[in-house]
């Protein structure tokens, strides 16, 4: 494997440079963002777009600008894809800089949820709130880094969404009503989490169901032989179609959470887990390649007294 | 000096005791390095965003987050996003970046197809993928870490995690595959 990098001039001369840099003083923090009042907050009036509008686009040719919008449509209509929803009108873009407050109307008919999709331009801490609850807080936001969600919006009348920054920190938002299919857990995923407990037969059989789902829908993954927490891969075009969230959403997330979970609170761990596998109680003496079995076909672990 | 001295030496650099930022590059420089290498696999540009990932740390030292006392986790969030762009993340240091010695490297050691290959994998992933898969798989953070730093709960990085390693296995050919599962054994 690689060799170890060796001290360098570079290293001695750059840690010159953050010795010195320290030393010219106490470090002096930034003031925090000013937080302007409500009544002075730059709004855009959005209701028209949101609801059947043109697209409103900045009016400028800023390559960064054009980047940022590019990333924060690209990452929203990503996850619209993914969830298998629809938009529900027109959506809306827009790039700006500080404290914005955006007028979005009541929702429309047919959409369910609020979709949002982000850019920024600058380095720095961006909030999202929505009829002044919080939604996304990205802290640490580097330029060109985005965040898409899709949020459930309360209540009658009109919404209004607020993205809190410095005053020179730019981003690009862009947003649309959507609507998105509400997925919940199959019967079979809901027995097997009822009882607080999931184990090793319920994540396999779980984990099966999500395999099946995928199958139906045009995308078998490939299964190699497996570890006590399955791997498997999946190809683009199961994700992109939404073909992936929707099996793992209904056949396999709460299980597999649940499952990996309790393997780390286990008081002997996916270690121990292995060691008895190891001790031929299940047949394979291989620590680490435990279900090298057909699919459907499991290893018989009652040897393992901490396995269901 | 254990890690979890990062949070004192941090506090007296912030006083301006320059040599306790020293004491933090010496600390993490080797494990950051190799770390960075593993995302570009360009020795020049892991050297680069060795050194961004300290100037950032001093830039935005208000948004510096520690686990269990140690700067690592951030430092190694902020090399994967700095990473990701290389040329933009640069761009604000690049008049002293370019002061700086070049290195003579041997020659990138990237030659084999195998890494190669997992290489441009990761590269196609998602930032947050990248990030769970760095944190947790090419860095060995203990969840609970990861969780620390990602701000999510520790369910949600499990669940991610094991989510992103399937995504990278289907950028992977069989041949690589059967490569890291010979190599698990």
């Amino acid at each position: 494997m690689n060799a170890e990098p060796q001290p360098s001039d570079r290293a001695a001369e750059f840690r010159q440079a953050l010795v010195a840099t320290a030393n010219l003083g106490p470090y002096l923090r930034r003031r925090p963002p000013l937080r302007l009042a409500v009544g002075s907050l730059a709004a855009f009036a959005l209701a028209g777009a949101l609801t059947g509008g043109a697209v409103a686009t900045a009016s400028t040719i800023d390559p960064q600008v054009l980047a940022a919008q590019a990333g924060a449509e690209g990452a929203a209509e990503q996850l619209v894809h993914q969830e298998d929803g629809t938009l529900v009108g027109q959506p809306f873009i827009r790039s700006a800089s500080g404290t914005r407050e955006i007028n979005l109307g009541e929702m429309p008919a047919g959409a369910t949820n609020l979709v949002e999709g982000f850019e920024c331009m600058d380095s720095g801490t961006f909030v999202g709130l929505l009829d002044s609850k919080e939604y996304e807080r990205l802290p640490d936001c580097e330029p060109g880094g985005d965040a898409a969600g899709i949020d459930t919006v309360t209540g009658n009348g009109g919404h209004i969404l607020t993205v809190q920054a410095a005053k020179s920190s730019r981003f690009t938002i862009w947003l649309s009503w959507a609507k998105i299919p509400k997925l919940e857990a199959s019967g079979a995923q809901r027995k097997e989490l009822s009882d607080g407990v999931i184990t090793r037969d319920e994540d396999v059989a779980a984990f099966n169901r999500y395999e099946g789902c995928m199958g139906a829908l045009g995308h078998p993954i490939d299964v190699p032989p497996t570890s006590i927490v399955p791997s498997y891969s999946i190809d683009d075009s199961g994700v992109s179609d939404g073909s992936d969230n929707r099996c793992y959403v209904t056949e396999y997330r709460g299980v597999d959470m649940k499952w990996q979970i309790e393997l780390e609170a286990s008081t002997v761990g996916v270690a121990s887990v292995a060691a008895c596998i190891a001790s031929d109680k299940v047949g394979t003496g291989d620590p680490y390649r435990v279900v090298a079995t057909p699919k459907g076909v499991l290893p018989d672990l009652t040897g393992c007294p901490w396995i269901g | 000096m254990p890690d979890s001295d990062d949070e004192h030496d941090w506090a007296d650099a912030l006083r301006g005791n320059g040599e306790a930022f020293g004491r933090i590059f010496d600390r993490h420089r080797h494990r950051l390095f190799r770390h960075s290498y593993r995302l570009v696999a360009v020795t020049a540009d892991a050297d680069d965003i060795v050194s961004i990932a300290f100037l950032e740390a001093w830039r935005r030292a208000d948004a510096v987050r520690f686990v269990d006392g140690s700067m690592l986790p951030w430092l190694l969030v902020t090399a994967t996003n700095s990473a990701r762009n290389l040329s933009r993340s640069g761009r604000r240091y690049r008049t002293m970046l370019s002061r700086l010695p070049v290195d003579q490297h041997e020659d990138d050691r990237f030659t084999d197809p195998f890494d190669t290959e997992a290489h441009d994998a990761l590269r196609r992933l998602s930032a947050a993928d990248q990030r769970i898969l760095a944190l947790c798989v090419l860095e060995d953070l203990p969840d609970k870490d990861a969780a620390a730093i990602l701000g999510i709960p520790i369910g949600t990085v499990k669940s991610r995690l094991s989510r992103a390693k399937a995504r990278l296995a289907g950028h992977l050919t069989p041949a690589i595959l059967t490569k890291e599962a010979s190599n698990e054994r």
